[in-house]
């Protein structure tokens, strides 16, 4: 129970020096995007092959522990089993190769529902490649710099930008907290993992409260102090570190706009 | 023994590259009676040995004993231990969260399963103790009240739970010297009055070498010094190389002794030092 909250790791920041870890945040984000098209477009065996190779190869240069990596990736593995028993009784086609009564298993689900798990293993990896190789704050820039065109069109992308910043900053902070509230009214004998559901969510009533006053505060102090150092959007601020492309960057996108033009000719 | 912790380590997040190793190897005893002050800096791993005496944390290697059973093979699970041994978190006035302060002070007692009219007994005494009149605040919401009020209250809703251990960590944070004093003083009071046995955490020597009549001093997730306060001060030098202060008197006796005065170095309190001082020049006036 203390560790509940400890464990949570999908997709968090690992200092490195690999070169995903250097690639400008703004190509990752690229990037990530033509591969999750790709991910998408992928229709063959050989195409199938092609990407697992480039995203395990992604994965192998990156210098990411292989353990921590995948033990990130625990939750996702329920939607695989899930999507897999979906398939496996529910798309019928092809031959049929077992029946119970009504309930059939047919090829046709066996194999949307394999290939189906192969590409989500494909989407959280690409993007957990992102997360874990770029700092939260490279990333909302990169983000920021990405919308500005949508400026024109009264996208707040500034403020957008800066939104994510501080719930991405706050949420170890707030994850602390509940950890240290949850245990201080353990200390006083509540019990916050039996009875019934309603017994349940009643019980999270002392969690809850002292949360919602703490982040209150916490939100009025820091628009206090971000006011005090003279805060008033984004209209001409310069930043602290300045996003810097390298010809490297434009070659990864230009690698990965190969690679879904080699996944179509493929489906051809 | 009351608590005994044997050979305790504890270890965050293990197995991933955000590994801490929090604690290592900890023995300690806890006697009924005892008023213990667990010192260091901070990361030092007081708060998580503090944390092991009541099962919030599970140790890594090594066990806790309580009346010398294991708390784990305890059939009762943990609930007999998190009733007798009271925890007061850093910053307690953080987990208030009812509507009233008779509520709030009534969560812990309520939690236990106690009768209405024990219930309501065990809050009036525990807000008298802290110092707040029942009749004037028990209908008020507790986020009407001051800082230092609020974690009067909830010092009392630990206290309603009438435990035999209390722990407070860093109860004086964030408090004017007065409110320090009043809490401390009120501690103290706890602990001669009620027999309870206390453990206080803090980073502050200052505060507590005076009232604790022995001192854990960990750096780093281990023990680096044990025993009565006196004993603690005669190390002056791995304490000022942890980053722990000497108490003041006991800086200034211990400089005396440097410069070959014959000064006992165990007094912590200015009117101490000033008696000790008279006597070390009427020594040295017979002479």
């Amino acid at each position: 129970m203390s560790s509940m909250f400890k464990s949570i790791t999908i997709g968090q920041f690992l200092p490195g020096d690999s070169l995903l870890h250097r690639l400008d945040a703004r190509a990752k984000f690229i990037a990530l995007v033509f591969i999750i098209m790709a991910v998408f477009a992928v229709d063959t065996f050989w195409g199938y092959l092609l990407l697992a190779a480039v995203i395990l190869t992604l994965l192998l240069t990156s210098h990411l522990p292989l353990r921590y990596f995948f033990r990130g990736l625990r939750p996702v593995y329920y939607i695989m089993i899930f999507t897999l028993i979906i398939h496996f009784f529910f798309t019928k086609g092809g031959i049929v190769l077992l029946r119970l009564g009504p309930i059939t298993v047919e090829t046709n689900g066996i194999y949307f529902g394999v290939f189906m798990v192969i590409r989500i293993i494909f989407l959280v990896v690409a993007t957990s490649l992102l997360t874990l190789t770029t700092s939260p704050i490279a990333l909302t820039d990169a983000l920021e710099y990405l919308m500005t065109p949508l400026k024109k069109i009264g996208v707040p992308a500034h403020e957008i930008a800066m939104m994510m910043t501080i719930a991405l900053r706050f949420i170890p902070t707030l994850m602390e907290e509940s950890e240290k509230i949850m245990k201080a009214q353990m200390a006083r004998g509540a019990d916050f993992e039996s009875g019934n559901i309603y017994r349940r969510a009643k019980s999270l009533v002392p969690l809850l409260v002292p949360l919602f006053v703490s982040s209150f505060r916490r939100a009025d102090d820091l628009a206090v102090a971000m006011e005090a150092r003279c805060y008033r959007g984004g209209e001409g601020r310069t930043r602290l570190h300045e996003l810097k492309a390298a010809p490297r960057d434009g070659i990864a996108i230009l690698f990965t706009i190969v690679l879904i033009m080699i996944l179509f000719r493929l489906n051809l | 023994m009351l608590l005994t912790v044997e050979n305790v380590s504890y270890t965050y997040m293990p197995g991933t590259p955000f590994e801490v190793k929090a604690l290592q190897d900890i023995n300690l005893a806890i006697a009924k009676g005892e008023y213990l002050a667990i010192i260091g800096q901070t990361g030092s791993g007081k708060s998580t040995l503090v944390q092991h005496l009541n099962g919030l944390l599970t140790p890594t290697t090594g066990r806790i004993l309580m009346d010398d059973k294991d708390i784990r093979k305890e059939k009762t699970g943990l609930g007999t231990l998190r009733r007798r041994v009271g925890l007061l978190f850093q910053f307690p006035e953080q987990q208030l969260f009812e509507e009233t302060i008779f509520a709030d002070v009534a969560f812990g007692p309520k939690n236990l399963g106690l009768a209405e009219d024990e219930v309501r007994h065990r809050v009036d005494k525990a807000l008298r103790i802290v110092g707040l009149s029942p009749e004037a605040v028990q209908d008020r919401s507790p986020f009407s009240l001051s800082g230092g009020q609020m974690r009067r209250v909830a010092m009392a809703g630990v206290l309603a739970m009438q435990p035999d251990v209390l722990i407070l960590d860093e109860p004086a944070a964030g408090l004017d010297p007065r409110g320090k004093t009043e809490i401390f003083d009120q501690i103290d009071r706890l602990h001669q009055e009620e027999g309870l046995t206390v453990v206080l955490v803090s980073h502050s020597m200052e505060d507590v070498s005076s009232r604790a009549k022995r001192l854990l001093v960990l750096a780093n997730g281990g023990t680096r010094l044990y025993g009565t306060p006196a004993e603690v001060f005669t190390d002056a030098e791995s304490l000022e190389e942890m980053g722990l202060a000497l108490p003041q008197m006991a800086l200034l006796m211990h400089r005396l002794r440097q410069a070959g005065k014959d000064v006992p170095t165990d007094i912590f309190s200015v009117a101490g030092a000033r008696d000790a001082i008279l006597r070390m020049l009427e020594v040295q006036g017979h002479e």
